[in-house]
């Protein structure tokens, strides 16, 4: 039997928990046939159009303080994106693309420190994934993310996206 | 079978739940949001509740809340289903009174299984399982199918089935079988007392062919057999504990003394046929065990097509009862074959539309 989808009300929506410094917004996005990190990377705009929008206060994220069926987020104020499976995040064809090679990864952004995954295909060069990939947005497998004032308060996934411009360390492990 | 009520605003999961909960038997209403979920706990108590959080109007912990805040909420299991998968959003889910968390992520099945697992007394024992077949008027056809359905359930459950005849007087489930019976349930309660076990009912069985034991019901005027006869009760829960399943021709009657049979029936197949005097029959029958505090669960209605003639449309009868129709039996000629050679269509005519429309009410009996 088949998996029941998050991104069911429409195809091309996706639905995804958006973090910022003081908040979490789970919320969906309307991709149409494209990849969120995609649209995340679109730099002809600065805004993503959210719907049926699920407001949290980063100290108690399970309460939801507020919904609100449309919202426009600033891209460059979040965190990270945590999706529920990693097909969301990356294109397909990336997906599938054989003798993957996964490195565990660390990285900081304000207020949360991120652990997982990263997958990388040939030669491995620390400064190209901050710096040459077109991707604003870092895909992170396996991952968990703990607020770093509050370590208790975590959130884990499958797929993390973290916005490269707030990323203040990236550590990891040779292979 | 259970009733479940689901509710989520998006259309697709409606729709994707709908279908499988109904196809493990489980009855499916489903609301658009916490409001009109709600209002649905308040007119018709549903088994189980399965909510999201992300919903218009009202988040899903808002409506476990509010739930758990009415009388008859509070004992009612919730899942929540949500596309929010943290543990904290677990903890805030079970903190706003819900039962279980469950990821949208999971298969159907995954919850299908937790369903099943928080519905009370959700899978019958086919140890100890006990289904009485009822109508309130006659000529529905109810003994024809407590017998089919007594021989469809033995060989699907491949269980130990006794078939028990609490008509009165002139009971047809001993003709239907083609046995002639030597003793009844009268002569079996003549000498039943406090002490009696299976023993004292063996000699008054009859073995039939199919594997099912019928206690037959009298043949003779002068013992007729009282409903209102306490040892009576006590005979069918012996009989419950030593059969794997027991099957009840039920006397067209809701008197009071009739009250503590029907309570412990594990299903009570209410049996009506598509016209008019057997919808008001039916509707009299609800109300009637809804009198009795019979839970709306226990109660299996199942449409008897006894004529060629179409009669009314199950979207019709559906409407006017308020309830939804578990099994529907085609008109089924063989039937009066069957009859009068004393051998039932399951028998006698297995490939027959009505005894396949039988043997799968057997399996949503199993299965509720």
């Amino acid at each position: 039997m088949s998996k029941l989808q998050p991104i069911s009300k429409a195809a091309g929506r996706v639905t995804a928990d958006f973090f910022t410094d003081s908040h979490r917004f789970s919320a969906s996005i309307v991709v149409f046939k494209r990849q969120l990190i995609d649209v995340l990377s679109d730099k002809l705009t600065a805004y993503m159009d959210l719907v049926d929008i699920y407001v949290s206060r980063i100290n108690k994220p399970g309460d939801i303080v507020g919904t609100y069926k449309r919202g426009s987020l600033v891209k460059e104020e979040i965190n990270f994106i945590l999706l529920s499976s990693e097909t969301q995040a990356i294109s397909k064809e990336r997906y599938y693309v054989p003798n993957r090679i996964s490195i565990p990864i660390f990285v900081t952004v304000s207020s949360f420190e991120i652990h997982g995954n990263f997958q990388w295909m040939g030669d491995l060069d620390i400064k190209k994934i901050l710096a040459t990939e077109t991707q604003t947005f870092l895909p992170i497998l396996d991952a968990t993310a703990s607020n770093s004032f509050i370590p208790d308060i975590n959130f884990q996934g499958p797929t993390v996206l973290v916005n490269k411009a707030k990323v203040e360390i990236l550590c990891l492990n040779e292979p | 079978m259970a009733r479940i009520l689901v509710i989520d605003d998006d259309k697709d999961i409606l729709r994707l739940l709908d279908f499988a909960l109904q196809r493990v038997g489980h009855e499916v209403v489903t609301r658009s949001d916490g409001l009109q979920g709600l209002a649905e706990v308040e007119a018709q108590k549903p088994d189980l509740i399965v909510a999201d959080v992300m919903m218009p109007k009202m988040t899903g912990y808002e409506f476990c809340k509010q739930v758990r805040a009415k009388p008859e909420g509070q004992d009612i299991p919730i899942i929540i289903f949500s596309a929010r998968f943290q543990p904290i959003d677990k903890q805030t889910a079970l903190d706003a009174g819900a039962n279980e968390y469950l990821p949208k992520s999971i298969s159907p099945d995954v919850l299908i299984k937790a369903i099943n697992q928080h519905l009370p007394d959700s899978s019958l024992a086919v140890t100890s399982a006990m289904f009485g077949f009822f109508s309130l008027r006659g000529g529905s056809g109810v003994t024809s199918l407590a017998v089919n359905s007594a021989i469809a359930l033995a060989v699907a459950a491949k269980a130990k089935t006794a078939l028990v005849d609490l008509i009165p007087l002139g009971g047809h489930t001993a003709l239907l079988l083609g046995v002639r019976p030597a003793s009844s349930v009268v002569t079996a309660l003549s000498t039943w007392d406090s002490n009696s076990t299976l023993d004292a009912i063996k000699p008054h069985l009859i073995k039939h062919s199919s594997g099912v034991q019928l206690l037959a019901s009298t043949l003779n005027y002068d013992q007729k057999l009282s409903p209102a006869d306490k040892r009576l009760t006590s005979l069918l829960k012996t009989i419950k504990s030593g059969f794997g399943l027991s099957i009840i021709d039920l006397p067209h009657s809701l008197d009071p003394p009739q009250a503590a049979i029907l309570k412990s029936l594990d299903r009570i197949v209410l049996v009506l046929s598509p016209d008019v005097p057997s919808l008001q029959s039916t509707a009299m029958a609800l109300q009637g065990l809804s009198r009795l505090d019979i839970p709306d669960r226990n109660i299996v209605l199942v449409l008897n097509q006894i004529s060629p003639q179409s009669g009314l449309p199950i979207e019709t009868i559906q409407n006017a009862i308020k309830r939804p129709i578990t099994a529907r039996i085609p008109y089924e000629p063989e039937l009066i074959k069957a009859a009068n050679q004393g051998k039932p269509l399951l028998i006698g005519s297995p490939k027959s539309a009505g005894a396949a429309a039988i043997g799968q009410l057997a399996n949503k009996l199993l299965n509720s």
